[in-house]
């Protein structure tokens, strides 16, 4: 018998990998919030769309109501729960599927940020792994509909990183590779944390910068000072990262030491960052926006607690400042709660 | 009164106190899992019906489903979270609600079994308060409609009662009493961990006996194995109860001692309570089931582990045997999946 595995949150990401597990046999059944998406989904199936006609999609799924997750006791208990919510729901979404989990099953975090801590503070560390998806660029469109913005990346570029917390290669782990690879290129990686803290640097210096000056990426790489304040913050989580014993990955293509050296004023380096920033914006969609410019411009929660606000707090553990990620949290939470609006000048003082 | 109170779990009990909180001002908004009962709640406004007219009426009020929880960090925390949501969704709950509460906020389980212990392992001993709420008697029938089957009992009984874990009256169980004033009688209790269990020993002896056996209060009473086995398995818990040090309260007209004499084999104290249990017969309806009957016609998830599983649970950790709670956890489970039917035959061994 195949293994049994619940999605928690079939938004964004959970619904395109879930949606691609269930299209090749998988036994899935998704858990989400938004009522219309599971009406939608049972009804309808799910709908994925990608860049080419070649994508798309519609899968049968069986959906459940958060009030329908009680049902699950009657059934096989879940093999692998993966944990697709926001950052900020990953507790409760742990404590509503751990219940139903067998003894030998297992939660996998499938989100942005680094929750396997807090994950595994309810469900025990040999409960957890993580797995990265990397520039999948999914986004949930409405009810039962979820579109990928890029095309599939294939060997180019691993979207998927599968990883045990101690690193081992372990016949789940795989599993976890295997289910992921139905969506696109994934592997299993050996350096789990160090691969969460380079992707945590990269977010934590670019995506609050959107959310809290409005602008999109090419604007950002035309301003010199949002370039510095990228530059500290990127840098502060890089010192976290290497005292909290990470083995951090090139950020952009660029070593950490450069982004440090550039933060404590060495020109050289500062103009090998400040190159490879304005080479970037002027590739790509110059509106893009991360996650958080969308949740903002969507009018939700964002994930800077999870984000920056962990570099502060794992900095806090490691002895480490991080004044330029804590001001950045203040602006960004001014424009969460409505106190002021998204602008570069909330930023002038980092 | 100036204060924000959020309910989560609008079931039955929830839903009750919280229609009647706002009837009187309170500002409270309801959180639920049910999209159709959150859909009519803020349609139709919700429904609450007791046995007379007076006691019935419809309050409009503010629902929102889980999704829209994360919103609510746009608005001024709560002062006070009531969970009452079903036992094994606690932890989901405090943990839903936790980052929305005031500094000084703080939780109220109001809940069947005892759910403090679990509360406090998400907010904090310092954030959590119980409250008791005795033979409401109170059943969530549709969507945002709920009815009351018993009378206010005003004076006669008192409903409600409000502790800290601590057994301090303090301002804020105070409040909590004054909050459920609104539904019915209240009272801030000296001694929470005694009164719930005290529930707890009545709970255990015929909830999960009912929903092995599909047996009603009256069938449990009458059928001679499910008479006896209720003794014994009140006996083991209210053993497990004094263990822990609480001062435990039983049927009118009986001593803890005689349950656990009776338990032992002493025929005469068992002959004395199975008189008490015969004589209860003429005044219950035929219809009436203890809750996890009523869960296993419906075909919902039980509270077995919270319950009967609490009573073993902490059993175990002060050296007392609870066999027959054990088995009835076991028995309990086995009906939920559907391996076996609820049948008198299953406990007429015991």
């Amino acid at each position: 018998m195949g293994k049994r595995i619940a999605i928690i949150g079939a938004g964004a990401v959970g619904g395109h990998v879930g949606g691609h597990m269930a299209a090749n046999g998988e036994d899935i059944v998704f858990i989400d919030g938004w009522p219309e998406h599971v009406d939608a989904m049972n009804r309808d199936g799910l709908h994925l769309t990608g860049v080419t006609a070649a994508e798309e999609i519609t899968v049968p799924v069986k959906a459940l109501h958060m009030s329908d997750v009680q049902s699950l006791s009657k059934g096989r208990p879940i093999d692998i729960a993966f944990i697709c919510v926001k950052s900020y729901d990953t507790q409760w979404a742990t404590h509503l599927i751990k219940p139903y989990l067998a003894p030998d099953g297992f939660v996998a975090s499938l989100q942005n940020c680094m929750n396997e801590e807090f994950i595994a503070a309810i469900v025990g560390w040999g409960k957890v792994v993580g797995c990265i998806a990397a520039k999948i660029s999914v986004e949930l469109r409405g009810p039962a509909h979820v579109n990928r913005n890029v095309p599939l990346h294939g060997n180019a570029h691993t979207v998927f990183r599968a990883g045990e917390v101690h690193g081992e290669d372990t016949p789940r782990i795989r599993e976890v590779a295997r289910l992921c690879a139905y969506t696109d290129s994934a592997m299993v990686t050996d350096n789990l944390w160090g691969q969460r803290w380079s992707k945590l640097c990269l977010n934590a210096s670019g995506n609050g910068v959107s959310a809290s000056s409005g602008l999109g990426a090419a604007d950002i790489a035309n301003d010199p000072h949002l370039r510095l304040v990228k530059i500290k913050l990127a840098a502060e989580s890089i010192r976290v990262g290497r005292a909290a014993g990470f083995t951090l990955e090139k950020m952009a293509g660029i070593a950490g030491d450069v982004y440090e050296a550039a933060a404590d004023g060495d020109a050289a380096a500062r103009k090998i960052i400040d190159d490879a920033m304005i080479a970037a914006g002027q590739k790509g969609n110059p509106d893009a926006r991360p996650s958080m410019g969308q949740d903002m411009a969507k009018g939700r929660r964002t994930e800077i607690d999870y984000m920056n606000g962990l570099v502060v707090a794992k900095g806090q553990e490691n002895g480490i400042e991080t004044p330029t990620n804590e001001g950045l949290i203040a602006a960004v939470k001014k424009v969460e709660r409505g106190a002021a609006v998204a602008d570069a000048g909330l930023l002038a003082g980092l | 009164m100036g204060i924000r109170v959020a309910m989560v779990g609008c079931g039955a009990v929830g839903g009750f106190t919280a229609g009647h909180m706002v009837r009187n001002g309170v500002d409270v908004t309801l959180i639920d899992a049910w999209p159709d009962h959150v859909a009519k709640m803020n349609r139709d406004g919700l429904s609450l019906r007791g046995v007379t007219e007076q006691e019935s009426f419809d309050v409009p009020v503010r629902a929102i489903g889980i999704t829209e929880v994360q919103n609510l960090q746009k608005e001024g925390p709560f002062d006070v979270a009531f969970i009452s949501t079903k036992s094994y969704e606690s932890q989901f709950a405090a943990s839903l609600i936790k980052d929305y509460l005031a500094p000084r906020g703080f939780v109220v389980s109001l809940q069947n079994a005892i759910n403090e212990e679990r509360i406090a392992s998400v907010v904090g001993w310092h954030r959590v308060v119980g409250c008791i709420a005795s033979s409401i008697s109170a059943e969530l029938e549709a969507p945002a409609f709920i009815q009351r089957h018993v009378p206010i009992r005003g004076d006669s009984y008192t409903v409600f009662r409000a502790g800290e874990a601590h057994g301090r009256i303090t301002e804020r169980v105070e409040l909590v009493a004054e909050l459920m004033r609104h539904t019915d009688s209240a009272m801030a209790t000296r001694d929470l961990w005694g009164e719930r269990w005290s529930k707890l020993v009545v709970n255990s002896s015929h909830n999960g006996l009912s929903a092995a056996t599909g047996l009603g209060g009256n069938g449990m009473a009458t059928h001679d194995a499910a008479r006896r086995v209720q003794i014994r398995m009140a006996a083991e818990s209210i053993q497990v109860g004094q263990a822990l040090g609480h001062v435990l309260h039983v049927k009118k007209g009986t001593e803890p001692a005689q349950w656990i004499a009776a338990a032992k084999g002493d025929a005469k104290a068992m002959q004395g309570i199975e008189d008490l249990l015969l004589a209860e017969v003429g005044s219950r309806g035929e219809g009436q089931r203890p809750s996890m009957g009523q869960d296993m016609l419906k075909g919902r998830k039980t509270e077995i582990a919270e319950i009967n599983g609490h009573v073993v649970e902490k059993g175990a950790e002060v050296g007392i045997a609870t066999p027959l709670n054990a088995a009835m956890v076991d028995l309990v489970q086995r009906c939920e999946r559907g391996e076996i039917a609820p049948d008198p035959k299953n406990i007429e061994a015991w």
